[in-house]
């Protein structure tokens, strides 16, 4: 038996409240302390579904990638996508969130190369504004969880 | 950080000084802010003035020659005495002999800070009267004969290139540079702004952050002191324009959530003799976006690497999707 994720950030959260909180003597360290508290319910809000998001946008980037690519072809032009240090296209193999954010820099970088490279109005570029969207959404959505507002 | 400081303090005014209610102030993440009192004796008679400390932090949002202290500390002292509120400087000091890192003083304005976007909640004669001196002001910052009041030390100008060419590379310089990984709407939204370069009319002072949150009002709502001029650079005057126009600021329909923009540009034009350019300021507002979501990233790199601690630093990655959205809109993707 040992405490779940969720467990211990509920356990700091309290500690946080309830022990330090109370304690704190000056404006400022109560304001940085209120903020910590809000980052911590965001964590707790989202931390079991952030691998499962990482891994959604990589597998979006590779598909997009390989229309990009599909669509080179078909056209007989020469690869638009440059590939990454590995070699490798359509890994998907990632697992652990390191592996995944390593997985995912590499993947931006390609799409990236499109959006300069592009011509306007080809479907690569529009290929690429489709998962812009998608992952546009997919962002909103997560830090749309918990009480983090600018104002 | 008491002691040291009151150190400091007696070293430049030649005699003992007390620093007294010394209190450190969140927000402002590209630099500390502390108030504090001192207190000495001169000429036989007590002297007590209110200062604010603003010291470089270990790590902030802009690292970059985008936001020198000494420069802003230069400018500010050019600007004493031309019509723009704003708060005397006193001292700079670079060496970390004192308190470890570069720090600026300067005098304690009344007024209290007002969040990002003007509080609707607020009466609506405050705001007008907010939205009045902000106008004044920035028109004030655009009339401002720039070489006469010795500011070509300022940056922003390269040769014969447009002024929006400068921001532009030196904006997508830091990209580069601060990215933890690319993101495709701003490679997209770097390569628009490059085929939309706009040509100037004129060169004038920009004050590079000119919004609600960068400013002190009084109970009645007028304008105390324009402070955060780190940013600030000679340019195009529709950059200012276009940045108080993001969406990101607005409330209520209102730029700033002061005055809807198409009232904001009529009364500019009334206070400043400058005609707006529409085109002009969209191009501004889209490298507003640009460069705010630049911004967070460099306050993100500097949290996610371990060189700050400040909770500001983590909030503004929660405002890059915003900023993102914008862009988004302001590009037409997606439609």
């Amino acid at each position: 038996m040992y405490p779940a994720f969720p467990d211990v950030l509920r356990a700091i959260r309290e500690n946080l409240m309830r022990e330090l909180m109370p304690e704190l003597t000056t404006d400022y360290a109560r304001e940085q302390a209120t903020g910590t508290l809000l980052f911590i319910e965001h964590l707790l809000s989202r931390w079991d579904r952030a691998v499962e998001t990482l891994r959604e946008e990589n597998d979006d980037l590779r598909r997009t990638l390989s229309h990009v690519d599909a669509d080179a072809e078909a056209a007989g032009a020469r690869e638009v996508v440059p590939r990454g240090e590995t070699g490798e296209r359509g890994r998907g193999a990632a697992g652990s969130g390191d592996e995944l954010s390593a997985e995912n820099r590499e993947l931006r970088a390609r799409l990236a190369a499109v959006v300069v490279s592009a011509p306007d109005g080809s479907v690569a570029l529009r290929l690429a504004e489709g998962f812009m969207v998608r992952q546009l959404e997919r962002e909103l959505a997560a830090v749309a969880v918990g009480a983090l507002t600018w104002e | 950080m008491r002691d040291r400081l009151a150190a400091f303090l007696s070293a430049r005014i030649g005699a003992p000084v007390r620093v007294l209610d010394l209190a450190r102030k969140s927000g402002g993440g590209s630099r500390e802010t502390w108030l504090f009192d001192a207190e000495w004796e001169e000429d036989g008679q007590p002297r007590r003035r209110m200062l604010v400390l603003r010291r470089d932090p270990t790590a902030s949002l802009l690292e970059s020659e985008h936001s020198d202290r000494e420069r802003e500390f230069r400018l500010l002292q050019c600007l004493q005495g031309r019509g723009i509120p704003l708060p005397k400087v006193e001292w700079f000091e670079r060496s970390p002999e004192w308190l470890e890192r570069p720090f600026f003083i300067m005098e304690r304005v009344p007024g209290i800070p007002t969040p990002p976007t003007f509080p609707s909640a607020l009466d609506g004669a405050l705001r007008e009267r907010a939205a009045r001196d902000f106008i004044d002001i920035l028109a004030c910052i655009h009339r401002l004969d720039w070489r006469k009041a010795g500011l070509e030390f300022l940056p922003g100008l390269d040769g014969d290139a447009p002024p929006a060419a400068v921001q532009l590379e030196a904006w997508r310089s830091l990209y580069v540079k601060e990215r933890l990984a690319h993101e495709p709407l701003l490679d997209l939204a770097l390569r628009r702004l490059a085929e939309r370069l706009p040509d100037s009319d004129r060169v004038t002072l920009v004050h590079g952050d000119f919004r609600t949150g960068n400013y002190l009002i009084d109970e009645t709502g007028r304008i105390t002191a324009m402070l955060d001029w780190e940013l600030a650079h000679l340019g195009d005057p529709m950059e200012d324009l276009g940045w108080a126009c993001m969406e990101f600021w607005s409330g209520g329909g209102r730029a700033c959530g002061l005055l809807e923009r198409e009232e904001l540009f009529r009364r500019y034009t009334e206070a400043s003799g400058i005609q707006v350019d529409r085109d002009r300021v969209a191009f501004y507002e889209l490298l507003g976006n640009v460069k705010m979501a630049i911004i967070s990233m460099t306050g993100m790199r500097t949290l996610v690497e371990g060189r700050a601690s400040d909770v500001v630093l983590s909030f503004v990655g929660f405002m890059i999707p915003r900023l993102l959205r914008a862009i988004a809109t302001q590009l037409d993707v997606g439609r």
